[in-house]
Parts: C-alpha cells; sequence; structure tokens
C-alpha cells in the first residue's frame, strides 16, 4: 500500500489527535452552554475552532508531502480474546486530502450558517451539531481500523438525522430524517456484517494488517446455502452495501432527495460533499480487498452506472430547486462509484474533490436564493440575475463546472473518468463510459434549465417581494468555492493535455496507479472532444427549451404522458418501498405482533391461565356439596379404579 | 345340589342392588335401608362359601356381621332422625350444609 | 329338576326381586316391608345351606328389631310419598353404570349370571327410553 519512500511514524502525535477532536469539543461546550450563554455568539467557537483545525490539518499536508505518514493508536479500545481494536489515526495521502478537503468545506459552511441561519431560534444547536459532524467525519477518515470507520459511519449517520430533522416541528422534516436513518440503517447492517466477515477471515481489523494478509482471501471460497461465495466478493458485496446505503446508490437511494428538508448549509456539507462520500472513500480505502474480485468490481461499476443514469433522468422533472441539485449529488456519485469499479480509484477521488468544491457552491448558491425569495419552486422564480449578481455568477461557474465545460473543475474529473472507462482493461468499461457519456448529456440538460428557468428570463413569484443581494458573510464563501470550483481542476490536468496530473501523482501510493491499457492519444482525443460536444449539445437543448421555444417543454409530458409519468414519479420508487416494505413491516406488527404474539399468545398465557384455574374450580367446586349420594359415588369410583389396577398389576 | 357359584352369584346381585340403591335414592331412610341390604349380601355370600368348604369360620363372621349391622343401624338412624329435628328433611340434597 | 334347585330358584328370585322393588320404592313403609320380606326369605335360604342357628338370629335381629326400628323412625320423622322423582341420577349416567355391570358381570363369565344381566340391559333400556 505505501511506497519505500516513505517514513511511518507510529507513535502518538499531537497535532493529528487534536484535527478531529477541536470540532468536538467546540460542538460540546456549545451544545451544553449554547442555550443560555452564548445565544447569538455560539458561531465563535465551532468557526475558531474548524479554522484551527484546517490550519494544522495544512501543516500535516505538508509533513506528507514530505513523506511522513502517521500510523498510531490513541488507546486500546477493545481487548477481548482475539479481537484487538484501538482508536487510531492513519494519516497518509488519502486521508489527509479527504481531511482538507472536509475542512475547508466545513469552515465556508459554518461561515455561511452565521448568515443563513441567522434568525433561527435553535441557532447554537445548529452550530453545534455541524461541528459534531466535522468531527465524525474527520474520525472516519482518519481512522486506521474498520471498526472506527463504522463509528465515524455510523456517527455521520447520527449527525444527518439530527440535521436533516433541524427543524424538528415540521412533520415532513421530521419524516425524512427518520427515512434517512433507517435507510442508512439497512446498509449499515450490511456493513457490519462485512466488517465482522473481515474479522472472521482475517483475524484482525486494521488496514495495515488487512492489506498485509490479503492472500489469506484471495482464492477462498465459503459454501453458503449451497452455493459457492468467492469470500473477496462476499467481503466486498457486504461492505458496499453501506456504501450503497451511505452514497445514496441504488436501491437505498431513496432518502436523499427527502433529505433536502433540512437546511440547506446541511444540504451543502452533508449531502454533497462529505457523509455521501463516505461511501466512495471506503471503496477507495480498501480498493486492493475489491480488486481481488472481479464481480465486486463489476458490482460497483454497474451499481454506479445504474444510478447515474437514473438520477440523471429523474432530475430534469423536479421542480424543486434543492431537489435537483439533490439527484445531480446521487448522479455524480454514480461517476464516482463507476470510476471505481473500472479499476480507476485515483480518478474517483479526484472527481470526488472536485465535486465536493462545485457542488457545495451550487448548494449555497441556492440557499442564498431561497434566503431572498423564501421558496424553493423554481416556477416562481426568473430573472433573478438582475437581483442576485453575485449569486448569478458563482451558481453559473458551478453549473458550468458541473456539466464538465472544458476550463472549469468537474471537465477534467469527468473527462477522466469517461477516458479512463474507456481504455478500461475490465471488460465492461465501454458500456460504463456509454452511460457516463449519455449522463453527460442529461447533467448539462437539466443544469442549464436549471439557470434558465432560475435566474433568466422574467420573474414568476410573488410581486410584492423585494429581493436583495445575501449579505457578505452568506457570499463570501461563494466567491472562495467559485474558484474553488476553477481550480481545483487543475490539480489533475491529465497528461494528454499537457500537465502534471499532481493528484494523481500524490495519491499513487496509497492506490495505485489506473487498471488501464495504453491508448493511442487520437482516440483519446477525441473522446474528450465527443464529450465536450455532447455537453454543449446539453446546454444548447436546455437554452432551446427554455429560453427560446417555451412551449418545448410540454412536448414529453403532453404527448408521451406514461413515460413522463415514470421519470416523474420517481421510477416509482417509493412506491414499490412503501408497498413492499413500509406496508410489509406495518402489516407485520399488526398480525403478528400486535393480533398474534400480543393478544393470542401473551395475553391468551395469562387470561388462559386465570380461565383454567378458574374452570378447574368451577369443576372441582361440584364435588363438595354436601351431598352424601356424590361422596358415595366417588368412593365407588375410587375403589373400582383400583380394582382395576391390581388386576392389570397382577398381570 | 346347587352349585356354590349360584350362591356366588346371588350375593353378588344383592350387593350390587344395595349399592345402587345407596347411591342413587336421596332418602336417608332408604339409603340405611339399602345398606342392610348390601349387609346381607355379604351374610349370603359367606354363609355359602362356608358352607361349600366346610369351615364354621364363614358362620362367625356372620355373627359379627348381623351385630355390627344392627349397631350400626341403629346409630344410623338416631343420626337420620336428630337431622330431621334440626334441618327438617331428611332428603340428602337439602342437606349440604357442608358444601365447599 | 330337584327340590333343590327349585326352593333356591325360589328363593333367589324372591330376594332379587323384592330388594330391587325396595329401592325403586316410593313409599318408605312399602320399602322397609319389602325389605322385610327379603329377609325372611334370606332367613330360608341360609336354613337350605344347613344352618338353623343362623337363620333364627337373622330373623329374630333382623327382621324383629331393626326393621321395626326403621318403621319407628319412618314414623318419626313422618316421611310421605315422595312426589319427586326417585332417580337421582341422570338418564345416561344411569345407562352408563348398567352397562358397566353388564360388562363386569360378563367378564366373571358365570352362567347364571345371564339373569343378572338381563336386569342390568334392562335397566339401561328403561333409562335410556
Amino acid at each position: 500500500m505505501v511506497e519505500k519512500g516513505f517514513e511511518v511514524i507510529s507513535e502518538f502525535n499531537f497535532l493529528v489527535f487534536l484535527i478531529p477532536f477541536i470540532p468536538f469539543f467546540a460542538s460540546m461546550i456549545t451544545l451544553i452552554f449554547g442555550k443560555k450563554y452564548f445565544k447569538e455568539n455560539s458561531h465563535w467557537l465551532p468557526v475558531l475552532g474548524v479554522f484551527t483545525s484546517f490550519l494544522i490539518s495544512l501543516k500535516v499536508l505538508l509533513d506528507v508531502i514530505h513523506g511522513k505518514i502517521y500510523d498510531f493508536d490513541l488507546y486500546k479500545w477493545i481487548v477481548a480474546g482475539h479481537l484487538k481494536v484501538g482508536l487510531g489515526f492513519l494519516v497518509d495521502p488519502l486521508s489527509i486530502m479527504m481531511t482538507c478537503m472536509v475542512l475547508s468545506l466545513s469552515f465556508l459552511i459554518h461561515v455561511y450558517s452565521i448568515g443563513y441561519m441567522h434568525d433561527d431560534k435553535g441557532y447554537y444547536r445548529f452550530f453545534s451539531y455541524i461541528s459534531l459532524f466535522t468531527f465524525s467525519m474527520l474520525m472516519l477518515v482518519l481512522s486506521n481500523n474498520l471498526l472506527q470507520l463504522f463509528l465515524g459511519w455510523e456517527a455521520v449517520g447520527l449527525c444527518s438525522y439530527l440535521l436533516i430533522g433541524f427543524w424538528y416541528e415540521k412533520r415532513s422534516a421530521a419524516n425524512a430524517a427518520k427515512k434517512a436513518f433507517i435507510v442508512n440503517r439497512v446498509g449499515d447492517f450490511g456493513f457490519a456484517l462485512g466488517v465482522f466477515s473481515v474479522f472472521y477471515f482475517i483475524g484482525s481489523l486494521y488496514y495495515t494488517d488487512l492489506f498485509k494478509h490479503l492472500d489469506l482471501i484471495a482464492n477462498k471460497y465459503i459454501s453458503f446455502w449451497g452455493l459457492k461465495v468467492h469470500v473477496p466478493f462476499l467481503i466486498a458485496f457486504l461492505l458496499f452495501c453501506g456504501a450503497m446505503g451511505k452514497s445514496a446508490q441504488f436501491p437505498l437511494h431513496v432518502w436523499l432527495p427527502d433529505a433536502m428538508e433540512g437546511p440547506t448549509p446541511v444540504s451543502a456539507l452533508i449531502h454533497a460533499a462529505t457523509m455521501v462520500t463516505a461511501g466512495v472513500f471506503m471503496v477507495s480505502r480498501l480498493h486492493s480487498l475489491f480488486e481481488l474480485s472481479n464481480a465486486a468490481m463489476a458490482m460497483v461499476a454497474f451499481v454506479g452506472a445504474f444510478t447515474c443514469f437514473m438520477a440523471g433522468s429523474i432530475a430534469p422533472t423536479r421542480f424543486d430547486i434543492k431537489r435537483i441539485i439533490a439527484y445531480s449529488t446521487m448522479s455524480q456519485l454514480g461517476y464516482m462509484f463507476m470510476a471505481c469499479g473500472v479499476g480507476a480509484f485515483a480518478v474517483g477521488m479526484f472527481h470526488l474533490f472536485t465535486h465536493a468544491y462545485f457542488k457545495a457552491l451550487l448548494f449555497l448558491g441556492s440557499g442564498s436564493v431561497i434566503h431572498a425569495l423564501h421558496t424553493n419552486d423554481i416556477r416562481k422564480m426568473g430573472g433573478l440575475k438582475k437581483f442576485m449578481p453575485v449569486t448569478y455568477i458563482t451558481f453559473l461557474i458551478g453549473s458550468l463546472a458541473l456539466a464538465g465545460v472544458p476550463g472549469f473543475a468537474g471537465f477534467f474529473s469527468k473527462d477522466a473518468i469517461l477516458s479512463m472507462s474507456f481504455f478500461s482493461k475490465y471488460p465492461w468499461g465501454k458500456a460504463v463510459w456509454f452511460v457516463g457519456l449519455v449522463v453527460v448529456l442529461l447533467t448539462s440538460f437539466y443544469t442549464f434549465r436549471l439557470i434558465f428557468r432560475a435566474f433568466c428570463g422574467e420573474y414568476k413569484g410573488p410581486k410584492d417581494h423585494r429581493i436583495h443581494e445575501s449579505p457578505k458573510v452568506m457570499t463570501i464563501p461563494l466567491i472562495i468555492l467559485a474558484i474553488g470550483a476553477i481550480v481545483t481542476g487543475y490539480l489533475g490536468v491529465p497528461e494528454a493535455l499537457g500537465g502534471h496530473p499532481i493528484f494523481y501523482h500524490f495519491l499513487e501510493p496509497v492506490l495505485g496507479k489506473p487498471h488501464v491499457v495504453e491508448g493511442s492519444k487520437t482516440v483519446e482525443y477525441t473522446l474528450m472532444a465527443l464529450s465536450v460536444s455532447v455537453c454543449f449539445f446539453g446546454i444548447f437543448l436546455a437554452w432551446l427549451t427554455y429560453m427560446k421555444y417555451p412551449s418545448l417543454q410540454y412536448v414529453i409530458s403532453s404527448n408521451f404522458r406514461r413515460f413522463y409519468e415514470f421519470f416523474y414519479r420517481k421510477w416509482y420508487f417509493d412506491e414499490v418501498y412503501n408497498c413492499v416494505f413500509v406496508q410489509g413491516a406495518l402489516w407485520l406488527g399488526k398480525w403478528v405482533v400486535i393480533k398474534i404474539s400480543d393478544n393470542i399468545i401473551i395475553d391468551g398465557a395469562i387470561n388462559g391461565s386465570a380461565w383454567l384455574v378458574r374452570t378447574v374450580g368451577q369443576g372441582l367446586r361440584k364435588v363438595h356439596n354436601g351431598i352424601v349420594n356424590y361422596y358415595s359415588a366417588f368412593v365407588l369410583i375410587g375403589l373400582v379404579i383400583y380394582f382395576i389396577g391390581y388386576l392389570i398389576l397382577m398381570k | 345340589m346347587v352349585p356354590m357359584n349360584y350362591y356366588i352369584v346371588l350375593a353378588f346381585i344383592l350387593f350390587f342392588i344395595g349399592l345402587m340403591g345407596f347411591i342413587l335414592r336421596r332418602n336417608l331412610i332408604v339409603m340405611l335401608v339399602s345398606i342392610e341390604v348390601m349387609l346381607n349380601g355379604i351374610i349370603i355370600l359367606f354363609a355359602a362359601i362356608s358352607h361349600y368348604v366346610k369351615d364354621v369360620s364363614g358362620y362367625i363372621i356372620i355373627f359379627f356381621v348381623i351385630a355390627s349391622a344392627a349397631a350400626e343401624s341403629a346409630v344410623g338412624l338416631t343420626l337420620a332422625v336428630l337431622i330431621y329435628k334440626k334441618l327438617k328433611t331428611v332428603y340428602s340434597t337439602d342437606i349440604n350444609n357442608f358444601n365447599g | 329338576m330337584n327340590w333343590d334347585m327349585l326352593i333356591f330358584a325360589y328363593l333367589a328370585f324372591a330376594i332379587v326381586t323384592t330388594s330391587l322393588w325396595a329401592i325403586l320404592c316410593r313409599n318408605p313403609v312399602h320399602t322397609v316391608l319389602l325389605i322385610l320380606v327379603m329377609i325372611i326369605h334370606q332367613a330360608f335360604l341360609i336354613l337350605t345351606l344347613g344352618c338353623e342357628f343362623l337363620t333364627a338370629v337373622q330373623i329374630i335381629v333382623y327382621a324383629g328389631a331393626i326393621m321395626v326400628l326403621f318403621l319407628f323412625v319412618v314414623y318419626l320423622v313422618n316421611l310421605r310419598k315422595e312426589t319427586r322423582s326417585s332417580m337421582f341420577i341422570r338418564k345416561w349416567a344411569l345407562a352408563l353404570i348398567g352397562i358397566l355391570f353388564f360388562a363386569f358381570f360378563f367378564w366373571l363369565n358365570i352362567n347364571v349370571l345371564i339373569k343378572f344381566q338381563v336386569i342390568c340391559l334392562s335397566i339401561t333400556c328403561y333409562s335410556l327410553r
């Protein structure tokens, strides 16, 4: 996993320890004292805490660039028989890259929230929760064993629940939080089984031990209900279940659009940049395990491709600005999994890195719009570019990055994914490339649909509303993120275009080289040109439909009604899940639990024993009635029985 | 000679008649009478056996049985009279002070 | 057919009949009187067995003392003719008991019990009618 050029430091390092724990302490102090003592000033401690962590992480990044790796345990957490797990930190290029990204975004979103959540009565709670979330994400990223990863995994799920349901008095928000947690929990169940199976087959949960002993399981098969299952595939599948839940891939994707009930900074931080990328991070961290099994790689690639296409097809039908961006997140996460599935883990991580910036930018921009208009519906928006110029320009930059227009960040990462999958050694590379190309078209279409409807054209909302630009504390993070959306792309300019992809070189010791066959340069340039032209075609289509001929919007929805309904109803997933799982669980609860085991079994047992005692008592009561005849009859019966018994015994 | 079986059968029949009378009648006096019937059946049994086995012990037992029958019927009847004095009835279904 | 058999048959028949009638009778005075008759027949039965003394003792003690005692008590408690049905037990139980006794005597496998088996069956049929 690590090249010989690195020195591994295994003793306690105070700075690395501080990185996650400063936000944690800030969060706890704000939570305890925020309501009474801090009140409106609750934001100072978390913001300063996260900023300090960010600076420390930059320093540690410099250390890693100079060739140091930290791998130490804080203390021995579980020592039980063969299981020895500690709370530890592993700082290598992958984790420090993620740490810096998480902390930079977290800091900018903390600052943004000062303006966005200004008059909210849960102000202190919000900052405490997002600091807690930052702590959880950092524990996840910096862990050096699978159990701590799982700890961070569950903790970010918890923070997601707390933050989605932040406005808990709103019923839809509470339901969305429940849905997110439960769907996540389904994935976490598979993940837990994966952790158990890793321990069972390899005997240790530390990454270093895992990578050392991979050859133990490389060719092992276990028989499971009559089928011979390849052990690496089993472990990869179980762990990927967790990734599917956390990163909102099919089939556990249903929680992400509903999670937009939370405040916009939450959506930006958690559901664009950090929590949902935990799945991709886990797959990249355990890439050597996934590479052992071709079936696992195929599963990752196909799940990613399917989700990519599905989300891309649903997004153009949405009317809520945040939900469009949520489906866009789902689609881009599909891209990342597609990259991992064809063996180009570093490219997937690069797309994760750039995507974090421009997606957070898009979310914060939409938050700015929502803050000004107090509505999410794009049908009530229009012509906002003259009211909110800063928001418009940064949003436009973010959209260009998302669509993959050359010059912005998204182009470099997305194009790298497409070319890696085309040239991949794995046989499903070409199919993945084709899906990716189609989704480029869909992505640019729905992104620019959003831009044209929200910012250009005529204002369609209530006329008495005074629309103003957001305060500086909200626009400055937007500007910084816009710069990030452009600049981060240049960290990974591919060699074909004459750049030095320092990002890939930085991650190479951890993630290895992508599994590609060498292709000719002309093919690469053709592919690049093809994807760029598809992107521009999508933008052109959006312009045609929404600016030039507005009646064109209704072509599909009126003529191909059934077809349109399918996409409009989100491929009927919610209905199917409701029918099967929700109603099934309710039916199970009503019949099995309430009717059968409560009413019949438990009540039956208790009432039945009382009934038994009463009936026997009533029966026996007749024996003692004071009438001599009865008594003599009983004597006779007893005598007869005695006599018969005597005869039987004598035989 | 009459075979011994006949006497024994007769004794059994009489005993069972007395038994049925004791169980099925509600009148105390008739119940006591049926006890006498039972005892008479026993008397016939012992007499027949003792005659055919040529042992005198059976006759001796009969004396005791007659004596005990006399004593027990005296006591029973006294009790029946006393019950009548107290409860004004001799039907066993009405004499259920001891139920429960 | 010799005299012994005949005498025994008459005495046995009389004993069984009178005792059966006695316990089924509603009038208690009739009951006691019928028992008296039964005791006298029984005394003669013992006489046929060759024990005169016992016969005398039976008549003097049983018939002379005990039954008189019974009669005194019957008049003392003012027993009248019963108006309620004399059978105490339900019909199906009676039938059951009849069948049980029938089975018992059948098991005893004695030829002369046919008479009593008939009686049992008749009780069963009477109770089931």
